[in-house]
């Protein structure tokens, strides 16, 4: 292939690094006001009575909006929507809208509303929340039973506290009205998504809302869901007959639209001397809401990913009065992966057996659940690549036997495997006579590249230049794309950026083949190359014509096809994953509990590569949001208020650039047949899925500390 | 009316003092390449550069604007993005670099990156590849994770000097710091007349006096923005940040005098500091990040009385003493910086006092500074400490320990120092004096770890302590 696998850059880049892309709220709107949301003081009760006369009487101020003047939304949906009622169901919830002529203003006003509540007590620590079953799979065999009867038994429990996604880029947004046609630029991972959920809000046609965000400042699953400020904001620039914008302050991204929840896990593991796994029972409490049942699954986890017939995971959630949680990158997996992953570790060490060693004896060939092949899985070949890179052989057993001077030394492995997904998507190509093509498609890039790997699909099987191809996404008017979440963009957009361009060369063969004495003639068009504005037989490169010519001689100065592509039939008598090993080395100074991770090796099989350049990069974002999750984040509540304490970046710790040492990322060859046309399985989540448990196994073996609740700080290894 | 060069023009505004340059820019001016990820100085994505002239030549550093009031803006150059992107639509070194080496994904924080690559390639110092990565040190990225950036940031240090991973003193480079900028391409042209025209801004502008209307102070800004943006908008504050006799670094035969305006990074640069402590950068890299360096005064660390201010431990440490001149009176008074706190953010000094003079005597001969906190780099401490001695003849004539995040207030370590002055330079009269550490903390358990914690962070920086000073000398 001639571009695809091949490293590019950024076809976005130039526009990322002179400030020129615009994200949501930097569109030019003329006569804009502000909103600013004023955040409820109590985590549960009921507005008593509100003032907001104060706020209202600042200079600039245009109206304040509360719950007994907001418009009501007509969703039945049970999202929450802000200022319908006057309960309060979380701290910080929305009690009203300010709207002022500068944001300055409108936060200035914000601070002077005043409620008084009836005030109830929280619960918003999830060990003491009621909690619920929530759905999970049939039991595989008989667990309990099985465990019982193991000669080598383990059990052990993990928590994980609440996360934020923190993209860079706070959530904001422009809403306007024009007669009945809304318009609203709002950070989005999924155009469409949101454009379903305002028509249903104001019970109009979806085709008179449009939703765009062609930049979006990294999301991670933080603006999947539209949240309560996207339905807020439109509706209110419909009440003031004014464009309306709105910017969450960082604080405010603490508690405007979900968390990682937090989870409490239980893995209990039968085994039999030799390391074979009998039985896993991995149960799992996550934390939701009192107003939506939010579920994540996170103890499925295991349950293809190794041979062991009696698995058992049972799954609740517990009501808090939190707001509710939502996916944050690789929702479910990496909490149920540092369970587990740990856990492994945990009895490979019980039976002193090399932890890479115990996943080779317990690794599954067919899907345990169905007994369905899986697609391809090339898992083993990552754990040789990686632990060849990595040194993994000279690893000693025991905890505590390396050492670098004052560092204690720990080298730790873990697996991590992701759905490979695919969703209905449609793109439509205009490709004109002059070799320019227009793409287009409502998917969203939100950061991992999805701009130049379409880019890239499409110059391949267009035959031209990557520079000629224009693609353009983020704004509902363009053909359906599913949500850019999961991990499954560049295999839904993809695959059908494949399927309109060979369409568009399907239609242009048809047309040459018109004239009967076409050089193509008789040709079937897998007979036929299109590249470089020719079409030719790749049996005899001489017989060609232009595409040009093509068009010229049919009258048309464009070709425009529209394709859908839908997951293929063939895909359900398989098990589609990809999977990784990562493999890690931290240091641990013995006096003071200071972790450094020194080296990580991520080998991963998942499928072909488009851009190895982009892929990379999303690789290594994925190795340090791991390392954030491992040693450094944690949404701090003070259950006596139910409020969330840490929000702020200089409480609430991501990584920055000195606590990142060595990264390796490598891809398996991985050939899929069975996949997609293109052999795409995703990887933006899969890089973090194993990273934490690996971390912790890391600083097990440093140290013979074993933590199980994130994040490890200093003050849990002295 | 404030004046100042925004990129390529003056500009002159009557808008309040205490507005940020972030939303003087973002919202006044409709720059919108500066972007805005925290408005705390936590991330980096707002960073401006931002150029002023001293002795005759412009040098420019790296700020957060966020935390900026324009103010601190007068007089001076401020470049944002858009006044570094090159006429032609072309791309300038560092944008390059980072597009190449795929160092923008979501790009949000992309700006910022770019700002702080150039403001290095501006900026005098070291060069090396480690200088280089600390120019970056206070931009976050949540997409990347670095590995790309870091690329990009050594691109840059190799075509700006043709030499990383090994040091080449900034003087050795022929040419000024902004012609071979703009050689490069690093900067547009218009850079090179920057310097005559902040001349002609200073010289109309400097028959305006300071209007002293209240008894509100503001320095670089670093903690008042980030306590109370709202109310410093339109509080009025006067800022002590430029007033160049506030802004000194002084040798004398026995003692160091400084101006409470000198910020870190001034430090850093200074050639007395260097020589006086020559773990200097590794010492000062523990603080904050590279745009806050350029921003956090001395005073204003010591004022805020934050119980774990690094500079403050610091200077504690050293003996340091404080000129308090009460800014309507006149009248001026000298203190020691440990007597400056009384109680949890309760001080010394009336609100009509500044400080005016920091001194320190030069007669130490071993010195130490430590530093955990939960995140390495860029956060706050958990316990910071530092400690000078002044031995002769293997007898320790005066030692000084303070510490921080273990009290209401930073600690001069009374007891601990009184005891090891006078006895033998030694691990024993260590071993000894880590005991009585104990008795003079109070530490509370909070978001930054728990008592215990602390105090076993209190012995084992101690120990660091011992064992740095004796491997000195
Ligand atoms: C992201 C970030 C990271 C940080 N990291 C650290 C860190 O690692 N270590 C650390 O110690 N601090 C850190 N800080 C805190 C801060 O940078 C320092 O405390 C800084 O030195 C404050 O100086 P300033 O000039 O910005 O003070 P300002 O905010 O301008 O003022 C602080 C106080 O000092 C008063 N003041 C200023 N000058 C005088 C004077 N001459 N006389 C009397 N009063 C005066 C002001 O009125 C005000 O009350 C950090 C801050 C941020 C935003
Ligand atoms: S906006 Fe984050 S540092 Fe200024
Ligand atoms: S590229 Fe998204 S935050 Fe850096």
């Amino acid at each position: 292939m001639k571009y695809i696998g091949k490293a590019m850059s950024r076809v976005d880049g130039v526009a990322k690094v002179t400030g020129k892309a615009k994200y949501a709220s930097e569109f030019d709107v003329k006569n804009v006001a502000y909103g600013y949301v004023a955040q409820s003081r109590i985590a549960k009760g009921r507005i008593k009575s509100i003032d907001v006369s104060e706020a209202e009487r600042q200079s600039g101020v245009v109206k304040v909006f509360t719950h007994l003047n907001a418009p009501k939304t007509k969703s039945s949906d049970d999202d929450f929507f802000a200022l319908q009622s006057d309960k309060i169901v979380f701290s910080d919830q929305p009690i009203a809208f300010v709207v002022a002529e500068s944001l300055e203003q409108a936060r200035f006003a914000a601070r002077l509303v005043k409620a008084e509540y009836e005030e109830e007590k929280p619960t918003s620590d999830p060990r003491s929340a009621p909690t619920v079953d929530s759905r999970s799979p049939k039991m595989r065999g008989d667990a309990p039973a099985a465990l019982a009867a193991s000669p080598v038994k383990f059990e052990a429990e993990y928590t994980i506290p609440i996360e934020h996604h923190n993209p860079m880029e706070p959530h904001a947004g422009i809403a306007f009205w024009e007669g009945e046609k809304l318009t609203i630029f709002i950070k989005s991972q999924g155009v469409q998504a949101f454009q379903g959920h305002l028509a249903k809000c104001f019970d109009i046609k979806p085709e008179n809302v449009r939703v765009v965000s062609p930049f979006v400042g990294g999301a991670f699953g933080a603006a999947l869901n539209p949240h309560y400020i996207t339905f807020l904001t439109a509706s209110i620039a419909r009440e003031i007959k004014r464009p309306l914008k709105f910017n969450y302050t960082r604080r405010q991204m603490f508690t405007g639209h979900g968390y990682r929840p937090y989870t409490w896990q239980k893995v209990s593991i039968g085994a039999e001397k030799d390391g074979k796994l009998r039985s896993v029972i991995h149960e799992a409490v996550g934390n939701t809401s009192t107003i939506e049942n939010f579920t994540e699954s996170p103890n499925g986890f295991g349950r293809t990913l190794y041979e062991c017939p009696n698995y058992h995971t049972p799954y609740k959630i517990a009501k808090t009065d939190l707001p509710t949680p939502t996916w944050m990158r690789a929702p479910g997996a990496v909490t149920g992966a540092f369970a587990l992953e740990s856990a492994i570790d945990e009895v490979a060490y019980q039976l002193k057996i090399d932890p890479v060693e115990f996943r080779l004896i317990n690794y599954s060939e067919k899907d345990p659940e169905t007994g369905r092949p899986f697609s391809s899985k090339a898992l083993r070949e990552a754990f040789k690549q990686g632990a060849a890179k990595f040194g993994w052989e000279k690893r000693k057993l025991e905890p505590r036997s390396m050492r670098d001077g004052n560092w204690l030394v720990g080298w730790g492995v873990a697996v991590g495997t992701w759905g490979a997904g695919q969703a209905p998507a449609t793109v439509r190509i205009a490709l004109s006579a002059d070799g320019n093509a227009r793409v287009g498609s409502a998917t969203a890039d939100i950061g991992p590249g999805t701009y130049t790997v379409i880019t890239i699909i499409a110059a391949e099987f267009l035959g031209v230049d990557p520079a000629k191809v224009k693609f353009e996404l983020g704004d509902s008017d363009l053909p359906n794309a599913p949500m850019q979440g999961g991990s499954i963009t560049t295999a839904s957009v993809g695959t059908a950026a494949q399927g309109a361009a060979m369409a568009i060369k399907t239609k242009l063969v048809g047309l040459a083949q018109k004239d009967a004495n076409s050089p193509l003639a008789g040709a079937s068009v897998d007979d036929v190359e299109m590249a470089d504005g020719t079409l030719s037989l790749k049996s005899n490169a001489a017989k060609k014509v232009a595409v040009a010519d093509v068009m010229k001689a049919n009258g048309m100065t464009e070709i425009v096809e529209t394709f859908t592509s839908t997951p293929n039939a063939e895909r359900r008598n398989y098990r589609t994953q990809a999977h990784g090993a990562q493999f890690v080395e931290v240091k641990v100074d013995e006096d003071l509990g200071i972790i450094k991770v020194t080296r990580v090796v991520e080998a991963t099989a998942c499928g072909r590569i488009i851009n190895p350049k982009a892929s990379h990069s999303q690789e290594m974002g994925g190795v340090v949001w791991g390392i954030g999750m491992a040693l450094q984040e944690e949404t701090a509540v003070d259950h006596r208020y139910g409020r969330m304490m840490t929000t702020n970046f200089a409480t609430y710790h991501i990584p920055v650039n000195a606590d990142v040492q060595s990264v390796e990322t490598a891809f398996v060859d991985e050939e899929d047949k069975i996949v997609n046309p293109l052999g795409i399985k995703g990887m933006g989540e899969l890089c973090l899925v194993g990273i934490p448990a690996a971390i912790a196994n890391a600083v097990f073996h440093a140290t013979g500390k074993r933590v199980r609740d994130l994040p490890i700080t200093l003050d849990k290894l002295i | 009316m404030l004046r100042f060069i925004l990129n390529n023009q003056t500009v002159e505004t009557d808008l309040p003092s205490g507005m940020t340059v972030l939303d003087f820019v973002r919202y006044h001016k409709n720059l919108k390449g500066t972007k805005i990820g925290c408005r705390e100085g936590d991330c980096g994505a707002c960073t401006v550069l931002v150029g002023e002239l001293t002795d005759g030549e412009v040098g420019y550093r790296s700020m957060t604007s966020c935390l900026m009031p324009l103010a601190n803006a007068a007089g001076k150059h401020i470049v944002t993005i858009e006044g570094i992107n090159p006429a032609d639509g072309g791309l300038t070194p560092a944008q390059t670099a980072l597009v190449d080496e795929s160092g923008t994904q979501c790009g949000f924080c992309t700006v910022g990156f770019v700002m702080s690559l150039t403001g290095y390639s501006l900026s005098g110092g070291e060069r090396s590849g480690e200088t280089a990565l600390s120019a970056i040190d206070g931009n976050i990225c949540r997409c990347t994770g670095y590995k790309s950036i870091e690329r990009a940031a050594k691109r840059i240090c190799d075509l700006q000097f043709a030499i990383c991973n090994s040091t080449i003193s900034a003087a050795e480079v022929a040419g000024s710091q902004i012609d071979q900028a703009i050689s490069t391409g690093t900067v547009p042209n218009y850079f090179e007349s920057i310097g005559e025209r902040l001349r002609m801004l200073f010289t109309e502008d400097s028959n305006r006096k300071l209007k002293i209307e209240n008894r509100k102070w503001m320095a670089g800004g670093t903690d008042l923005y980030v306590q109370k943006h709202e109310e410093m908008v339109h509080a009025g504050a006067v800022s002590l940040f430029d007033d160049p006799s506030l802004r000194f670094i002084n040798e004398t035969a026995d003692s160091v005098e400084i101006g409470p305006s000198v910020v870190v990074t001034d430090l850093l640069e200074s050639e007395v500091f260097n020589r006086l402590f020559p773990d200097l950068y590794r010492h000062l890299k523990l603080v904050s990040s590279t745009p806050i360096r350029n921003m956090a005064t001395l005073a204003g660390n010591f004022v805020n009385a934050s119980p774990i201010g690094d500079m403050t431990a610091w200077f504690i440490a050293l003996g340091a003493r404080i000129e308090l001149r009460d800014q309507f009176s006149g009248d001026e008074r000298t203190i020691a910086l440990a007597d400056l706190y009384l109680g949890y953010k309760t001080l010394d000094r009336r609100d009509s006092e500044i400080i005016s003079k920091i001194t320190f005597g030069k007669d130490f001969t071993h010195f130490n500074f430590e530093k955990v906190s939960k995140r390495t780099y860029l956060d706050i401490a958990s316990v910071n400490t530092a400690i000078s001695l002044k031995v002769s003849d293997g007898m320790i004539e005066r030692a000084l320990v303070s510490m921080g995040g273990v009290a209401p207030t930073p600690l001069l370590l009374r007891k601990t120092s009184e005891f090891m002055t006078g006895r033998p330079f030694g691990h024993e009269t260590f071993a000894a004096a880590e005991l009585l550490i104990q008795d003079e903390i109070v530490p509370i358990s909070d978001v930054r770890g728990s008592a215990e914690y602390k105090r076993l962070l209190a012995r084992q920086l101690f120990r660091a302590h011992g064992l740095a000073v004796s491997s000195e000398q």
